[in-house]
């Protein structure tokens, strides 16, 4: 590749994906639906489970946007979504007035003293939603409606059962999303029947045939027993998608929104493309915006094949035994995986970017450079950790004492650690204080064991076998972990030949 | 009552009573220590000869600490120096001089064995094709098959192939890629007798090559060279060949005084097979077991082995065995780690446990040959041995190989329908690809 073209490149991968929040200014060029996902975006479907950075409030924010449905249902064609005409939110990240906030919601649960009768908070949020000529006070507060509600069942009924069959006589549906369940309470003893009662009221309204309530939540609260504990919840969880990231959606992610760069960019990439995947399979254009072929979607050597000519071959130079550092296509999703073998999109795509950031030597001729892929994994793996301790402030107070201990660690050296400096008794205490404004480990009622559990949800750790617990790179670093090997590390490795030295003569 | 000394004891006691007696510069650079073919221990060191008084005195006090090793102690003169050896360089200059660590302290071991030296014999010499050994720590596993699979397809994508057959005890792979009219007329055993006499010629390297047909339509071309030659009448076989096959493991002392090994003579053998036949490849489908055929091959010559393990107790731990016998020895366990690629065999077609495997695999690797960091180190120095267990072009993560039915009963004639090939194409798909981005330069 010629020194214009790296350049156009280099600047066109930091200018593609910068890291923003999704809503109706997010590009089009960078939405792109993946197989599992578009079952999640289906209307039939009503629990997406997703991890951290899968995408769950980037699909409520991107559902929400009329545009932005236009453009998947053009683009996306099995998403089925062109009769959703109405998308409302029912609890998410963003303080809306068309939804209760957590001080609200705190508040109307203290109107009642059964957590039975919860469910009529969320049956407010949704008739709240409906436009229709009732008695329901829509210009109330919050407490007015749910009073209204509770007074009203039969009213409730009738009002939501014409509204649906009005809407399913023309076909049409309403997509009511709810994102966020953590955030609806302090502690997990509030927000458990909170969610319980939310999950309830979708199997419920599994019933309705136009109003489709979408629950976009994570898979500790699907674990949760005193969540999905329930006559029926089968009905309701066995139907369950997940909105997963295989390394093939991380890459089309990535060309998607390289095809899609603003100007000459977006041209070189094209070029690019066509010129090494051949003219049978090619990118097709559709309002301004191209898409890739289905092949280039989901077939890996491909995805390599085009990853090469951006990264080059190897996480080295070139030499006979180069393969052995691996090649850049694998090596970046590998190395930015947790325990439960995910990388988050935006894991990913920090990482190329800040690669495309990092210099790369006069004579390279790729707009990747392996130093810089590297680097750009640390980033992103910095970041994560980072996303981590937001969300989950207890992992660092459990982890950090354990930057004496080394990996394959025995659990009763973790647990006897944790006993010894008392940290369930600590992370006890906060809860009662209420000092804590974030979630404390959902499983704490279980001590140690249940620290240990949470760990391997958020998939920190992972148990080799119940006794021995490992724990990847990206965290066992940040915490300043060891690691326990078979071999001392040997100062003098340079007095031996070793293989990776070794250059085949004629090579 | 104390603990009876015992073999596995030896050398640590030795290496305790050393680093209480000597000085740290003497212990590293002027001792070696003996351990003679009947076990027993002699220590050697190589003095200045002016301090004789003093010389003496540590003499006497390792002589008395040695008496501690019961057994194994040699008895008197247990503790010789430069001035008492015939030739002190054959000792303190030899090249089987092995590095043994204890708590920090490096000390020069010579093992005197009748076998199983070439475990920690290394090669060190440059060489231009690649070679790819295949080994199993058990038999059946296979092995033959997969390198008779794995040339087929190098073939056919255009590589000239040359395959050896190091299973001397039990030979056979030759028979996969040759039909037995078309079996070489020598052996790789007869090589190494004759060439123990200096009677190698070159009609002999040349008549031990055969050509399979299997690749007479491709672009490549496959070369076998079979542990037995085969005779040209009669029921073909050698009957003498356990005859030479008893005598090829011997030293060969050569006239510069030096002693050629056998795994030097293997390494020979191939380097001159490579001379005259020029392949792009050559494949070694190497014996089973902790046996010194195998050693040489993974360690001596290939430049990557493929540990074939089937997921059974047994298998897992004898792979234990042989890593924690490099363990010792962590110099050399630097250079045969980076060469070791696992493959997991005979996967059944469902429900096998492909994680679990993952698991052990990474289990066996981390804890005996990948590196050791202390806690609170949080470099990240791309010199450290270390992966995590997802990586895939770590040694420890699996390629894997399906078992099948058609393929497990296979010869020469199977080859030779469409049917089959494709199976071998999908059944070898992923090994394939790792071979040839080995083969990619």
């Amino acid at each position: 590749m010629d020194k214009e073209n790296i350049a156009i490149l280099r600047q066109s991968i930091i200018d593609s994906l910068p890291d923003i929040e999704p809503g109706i200014d997010f590009p089009m060029g960078r939405v792109y639906v993946p197989p599992s996902h578009i079952k999640a975006l289906q209307p039939e479907n009503t629990i997406v489970e997703g991890m951290r950075g899968a995408g769950k409030s980037f699909w409520t924010a991107t559902l929400s946007s009329e545009n932005h449905r236009h453009f998947i249902k053009n683009t996306f064609p099995n998403t089925n979504i062109e009769a959703v005409t109405r998308v409302s939110v029912g609890f998410g990240t963003e303080t809306k007035d068309n939804y209760p906030s957590r001080p609200i919601l705190e508040s109307l649960r203290e109107m009642t003293s059964t957590e039975s009768e919860f469910s009529d908070i969320w049956r407010t949020v949704i008739i709240n939603q409906i436009r229709s000529d009732s008695l329901f006070p829509k210009q109330g507060g919050w407490k007015e409606k749910y009073q209204w509600v509770r007074t009203n069942p039969e009213l409730v009924e009738i009002l939501l059962r014409n509204y649906d069959a009005d809407l399913s006589n023309k076909k049409k549906f309403h997509f009511i999303l709810f994102d966020a369940l953590d955030r609806s309470a302090l502690n997990w003893y509030k927000i458990r029947p909170l969610a319980k009662s939310l999950f309830q009221i979708a199997l419920e309204f599994q019933s309705y045939r136009a109003i489709r309530l979408k629950l976009f939540v994570r898979p500790d609260m699907l674990d949760d027993k005193e969540i999905t504990a329930f006559p029926d919840a089968s009905k309701l969880l066995a139907r369950k998608v997940i909105l997963d990231w295989r390394k093939v959606d991380l890459y089309a992610l990535f060309f998607q929104s390289m095809v899609n760069a603003k100007g000459k960019s977006g041209k070189v990439f094209r070029n690019l493309l066509e010129e090494t995947i051949g003219m049978e399979c090619q990118v097709t254009e559709r309002e301004g915006i191209y898409t890739l072929p289905n092949e280039l979607r989901k077939d890996e050597s491909m995805q390599q094949k085009l990853f090469e000519r951006i990264a080059g071959k190897y996480m080295t130079m070139p030499s006979a035994t180069a393969y052995k550092r691996g090649f850049p296509y694998t090596w970046l999703p590998n190395h930015l995986m947790d325990c439960n073998e995910k990388v988050s999109p935006r894991s990913f795509c920090t990482a190329i970017r800040v690669a495309a950031e990092e210099d790369i030597p006069e004579k390279w001729e790729y707009p990747l450079y392996f130093e810089g892929i590297q680097s750009g994994v640390q980033t992103a793996s910095k970041m994560r950790v980072i996303e981590m301790k937001e969300d989950y402030p207890w992992v660092e107070d459990v982890l950090k004492p354990c930057q004496v201990l080394s990996v394959p660690i025995e659990k009763k050296e973790i647990v006897d650690l944790w006993q010894k400096i008392g940290i369930v008794d600590t992370l006890r205490k906060k809860e009662k204080q209420k000092k804590e404004q974030k979630l404390l480990p959902q499983n704490l009622d279980e001590d140690e064991e249940g620290l240990l559990k949470d760990l391997e949800n958020l998939g920190m750790i992972s148990r080799m076998t119940k006794e021995r617990i490992q724990i990847p790179d990206v965290y066992r670093v940040a915490f300043g972990m060891g690691r326990k090997g078979g071999i001392p590390i040997l100062n003098d490795h340079v007095a031996i030949i070793s293989m990776d030295d070794i250059v085949f003569a004629n090579g | 009552m104390k603990k009876k000394i015992e073999f596995g004891d030896v050398l640590d006691k030795v290496a305790d009573l050393l680093i209480k007696l000597l000085p740290d510069n003497i212990l590293k650079d002027e001792t070696v220590v003996v351990r003679d073919i009947y076990n027993r221990i002699l220590i050697l060191l190589k003095f200045d000869k002016n301090r004789k008084k003093e010389k003496q005195q540590l003499i006497n006090d390792i002589e008395n600490a040695l008496k501690e090793l019961g057994p194994y102690y040699r008895g008197e003169s247990s503790v010789l120096c430069a001035c008492d050896l015939y030739e002190s360089d054959i000792w303190f200059k030899n090249q089987d001089i092995l590095t043994f660590r204890r708590n920090d302290v490096e000390i020069k071991l010579l093992e005197r064995q009748i076998t199983g030296q070439d475990w920690l014999r290394p090669k060190t010499e440059l060489h231009t094709i690649p070679r790819l050994a295949f080994y199993s720590f058990k038999g059946g596993v296979g092995r033959s098959t997969t390198v008779a699979a794995i040339a087929f397809l190098l073939a056919q994508s255009g590589k000239k192939v040359l395959v050896f057959d190091f299973d001397l005890e039990s030979p056979g792979l030759a028979s996969m890629l040759l039909p037995i009219e078309n079996q070489p007329k020598y052996g790789i055993v007869d090589w190494l007798v004759e060439d123990s006499v200096d009677n190698v010629e070159n009609h002999l390297l040349q008549d031990m090559a055969a050509s399979s047909r299997l690749a007479t339509n491709m672009d490549g071309n496959i070369k076998v060279i079979p542990a037995m030659g085969a005779k040209t009448d009669g029921e073909r076989i050698d009957p003498c060949y356990l005859a030479k096959l008893s005598r090829i493991y011997a030293d060969i002392p050569k006239q510069d005084g030096r002693i050629e090994r056998f795994s030097d003579r293997l390494e020979r053998l191939v380097i001159e097979s490579e001379k005259s036949e020029k392949p792009d490849v050559v494949l070694i489908d190497c014996r089973a077991g902790l046996h010194d055929l195998s050693a040489g091959s993974i360690v001596r010559i290939a430049d990557e082995s493929f540990l074939f393990i089937v997921d059974t107790p047994q298998s897992w731990q004898g792979y234990r065995l042989l890593f924690s016998h490099w363990q010792q020895f962590p110099k050399e366990a630097d250079i045969i780690r980076r060469n070791l690629k696992v493959v997991h065999a005979l996967i059944p077609p469902k429900g096998h446990r492909e994680k679990p495997f993952l698991d052990e695999s990474y289990r066996l690797f981390q804890e005996i040959l990948y590196d050791t960091i202390s806690s609170g180190d949080t470099s990240q120095d791309e010199k450290i041995f270390w992966f995590d267990r997802n990586i895939e072009e770590a040694p420890h993560f699996p390629i894997g190989i399906l078992w099948d039915e058609f393929l497990s009963e296979f010869d020469y004639h199977k080859f030779d329908n469409s049917d089959t090939q494709q199976k071998i194409k999908s059944n070898y798909d992923s090994l394939f690809k790792t071979v040839t981005k080995i083969l990619e330069k």
